[in-house]
């Protein structure tokens, strides 16, 4: 009980983990995939932000820039102004050539951006962007050629390249990092809690059940009714309560046949130990002889019904024991016959054969219908009076016995081939076995087993077991 | 002469009125309660006319004792008594060997019967005679005693009888004795009939002239041919 109890949490518990990995591990998946998403959106989103505030950072000097007397000037202190207003927390360096490369003003050694015909589609197409390196640092370049309004000149473009440090731009990402992990772990935490409480109340009335059936008594066979069974587990609780059903039903039959059993064993037992005491009290050798005659015939009867007993529970396990194999019933017949011969004739009795067909073959496991023929025979012998005619026939995919015995009275024949069921007068004695064992055999055969009495006078028995014609 | 048995049985009980039963019948028995000692007997060569064996011993079981027994050619006849009621153990035991087998429990008229045909077979091997109650025949011959004095028999009557005769508590088919008699002649199966009938008539007056009803009697048995018969019972 204790480790039928040990496996079955252990049932549970593989149950309740197997749940939580398929949703957990996908949902945590997604998750990942939402952030990693989300994660570049918010990067990309971040970079055109400071992207177009480079841009106006360029545009803004731009402005500041003026042709006066033959050279270009700029109010440097107004643009840094400007500058710095806008990009704090990072540095901006500046400079400004003409668009063959010579330098006009500002730091000389930043880098150029390369010249590229399609890229920042969403500013004008005379600014570009671009990563570069300037003091080893990692800078955003952005490249705006300008046009200035001094028509005078006669070359009026200028290239003005600003260049700031990455500080604050990674600060954001790491922020915009840290913020989503942050959030999605929240969800991923609030999702896995969630899951785990709903699985746990999903599997609760599977605990009850198993609760139910470990407590269940050995003997208890009564179905089990788990209070708000999912409706998924209904066909599961439905088969098994089905199956106790007949458990039970098996158990019950077993326990009346050994009650029954045990009676019948107990009765001559009981008989004969009176016998035999009366026997030794008594001094009379006559009534003595006619005591020790009684008890005689009280072990042959107690001997028959062990026989039987053994039989019925040999036939029950026939079936694991022996595979079927071609018998022939008119050798069978002859067989079994011949081993009845003797008895029956010191008995008094006319035991006969009469075969109909030259071979009959069936199915079957020869021991086993070898038994069962030998009961009909010995079940004729044993009910009919001295000079009982007894025949035994084959024909075509049957076999019969017919005796001109007393014959069974139609209330009994439904009842005769039930176990301990006697039809026969209470002076006779029977287990009332001998039938049952016949039916056990004809039904693990797929045999008919009819009876037909009585056939005259209200006498005789023809008991066939028949099977199917191919 | 008295027939000397050995009784190879474990059970005390059964042991001690077997061999009373035994003996009140007029042999003499010598018991065995377990395998080796079994062996110890046989293997001394007392010259047992018929050993009862039963299977489940201590120490060797009854089947190793017969085996060891037949291994060493001896032909002593075994008729093995055993509570193990399956066929296959049955199947098993005379092919190993064994003359007859008894499933207990048994009745002792039984015991004694198969006792008594064993021993008279075993007896008739040595003489090769056949031989059933009054009835008697030579090996070689067809000459048949009755009581001792000769039966005068037709050669087919004689066959036949041989035939029954050779099997004793088996009913011999018509068709079986038809071709034993008859071999290829072209006659039909009331020829058995005919020859039977003869026989039975022969055999009654033989009993009529020794005076009383014969002991011997060849009886029919519906669709399964004939057999010798005792009307007392046993042969």
């Amino acid at each position: 009980m204790i480790s039928a109890r040990g496996h079955s949490g252990r049932a549970v518990a593989s149950l309740r983990r197997r749940l939580l990995s398929w949703i957990l591990l996908p949902l945590t998946g997604l998750i990942g995939v939402n952030a990693w998403v989300g994660y570049g959106n918010a990067v990309e989103a971040a970079n055109e932000a400071y992207d177009r505030s480079l841009y106006l950072a360029a545009r803004t000097l731009a402005e500041e820039l003026s042709w006066q007397d033959g050279r270009l000037q700029l109010d440097v202190m107004k643009a840094a102004g400007y500058l710095f207003e806008n990009h704090t927390g990072s540095r901006l360096f500046y400079k400004v050539t003409t668009p063959s490369g010579q330098w006009l003003a500002g730091v000389a050694a930043l880098p150029d951006a390369p010249v590229r015909t399609q890229s920042a589609v969403k500013y004008f197409a005379l600014v570009q962007f671009d990563d570069g390196m300037y003091l080893n640092q990692p800078v955003r370049l952005a490249q705006l050629t300008h046009v200035l309004e001094d028509v005078s000149l006669s070359e009026p473009l200028i290239k003005i390249t600003v260049a700031e440090t990455m500080e604050a731009r990674q600060q954001l990402i790491q922020h915009i990092l840290w913020d989503t992990l942050g959030s999605q772990g929240l969800l991923l935490l609030a999702a896995a809690l969630l899951v785990v409480w709903g699985v746990q109340r999903g599997i609760r009335p599977l605990e009850s059940f198993r609760r139910q059936l470990a407590n269940k008594a050995d003997d208890d066979f009564s179905p089990i009714q788990p209070p708000d069974l999912p409706r998924e587990l209904r066909p599961l609780i439905e088969t098994l309560n089905s199956y106790l059903e007949r458990l039970g039903r098996l158990i019950d039959i077993r326990k009346r046949f050994l009650d029954n059993a045990a009676h019948q064993l107990r009765t001559p037992l009981t008989a004969l130990k009176t016998q035999l005491a009366l026997a030794q009290r008594n001094a009379e050798p006559e009534q003595a002889q006619a005591l020790l005659a009684a008890a005689r015939q009280t072990t042959d009867d107690a001997v028959r019904l062990t026989e039987q007993l053994l039989a019925m529970t040999r036939v029950e396990h026939a079936r694991e024991m022996h595979s079927p194999h071609t018998v022939d019933l008119v050798d069978l017949a002859r067989r079994v016959t011949q081993e009845h011969l003797m008895r029956a004739h010191q008995l008094g009795d006319d035991l006969g054969l009469e075969v109909q067909v030259a071979r009959c073959e069936v199915q079957g496991v020869d021991l086993l219908l070898h038994e069962a023929l030998s009961n009909l025979i010995d079940n004729a012998i044993h009910h009919g009076p001295v000079g009982t005619h007894i025949t035994v026939r084959v024909g075509e995919c049957w076999l019969e016995v017919e005796d001109d015995g007393p014959g069974i009275a139609p209330e009994h024949q439904a009842h005769v081939f039930e176990r301990f069921y006697r039809a026969a007068p209470s002076g006779v004695n029977g287990s009332g076995l001998g039938l049952a064992i016949v039916q056990e055999i004809a039904s693990q055969h797929g045999a008919v087993l009819s009876v037909r009495s009585p056939l005259f006078d209200g006498r005789g028995t023809v008991i066939r077991m028949g099977w199917a014609l191919k | 002469m008295t027939p000397r048995i050995l009784l190879v049985e474990d059970t005390p009980d059964i042991a001690l009125w077997l061999g009373t039963a035994l003996r009140q019948g007029g042999m003499q028995v010598e018991f065995a309660t377990d395998g080796f000692a079994a062996e110890r007997w046989l293997q001394a060569g007392h010259g047992f006319d018929a050993v009862l064996l039963d299977l489940q011993l201590p120490g060797q079981d009854g089947l190793s004792v017969l085996q060891a027994l037949r291994a060493r050619g001896d032909a002593t006849p075994v008729l093995i008594l055993t509570a193990r009621a399956s066929v296959p153990d049955r199947v098993l035991g005379l092919n190993m060997g064994a003359d007859d087998y008894l499933p207990k429990p048994f009745d002792l008229s039984e015991l004694e019967a198969r006792l008594q045909v064993l021993l008279r077979r075993h007896g008739r091997a040595k003489t090769n005679a056949l031989r059933w109650g009054p009835l008697e025949m030579a090996p070689e011959s067809s000459t048949v005693w009755w009581h001792g004095q000769v039966l005068a028999l037709t050669q087919r009557e004689a066959a036949a009888l041989r035939v029954l005769l050779s099997s004793p508590q088996r009913t011999v088919s018509k068709e079986q004795l038809h071709a034993e008699v008859f071999a290829d002649e072209a006659t039909g199966l009331d020829a058995v009939e005919v020859l039977i009938y003869r026989l039975r008539k022969k055999i009654e007056a033989a009993a009529a002239s020794v005076g009383g009803p014969s002991e011997v009697v060849i009886t029919t048995f519906r669709g399964m041919g004939y057999m010798l018969t005792s009307p007392s019972g046993s042969p």
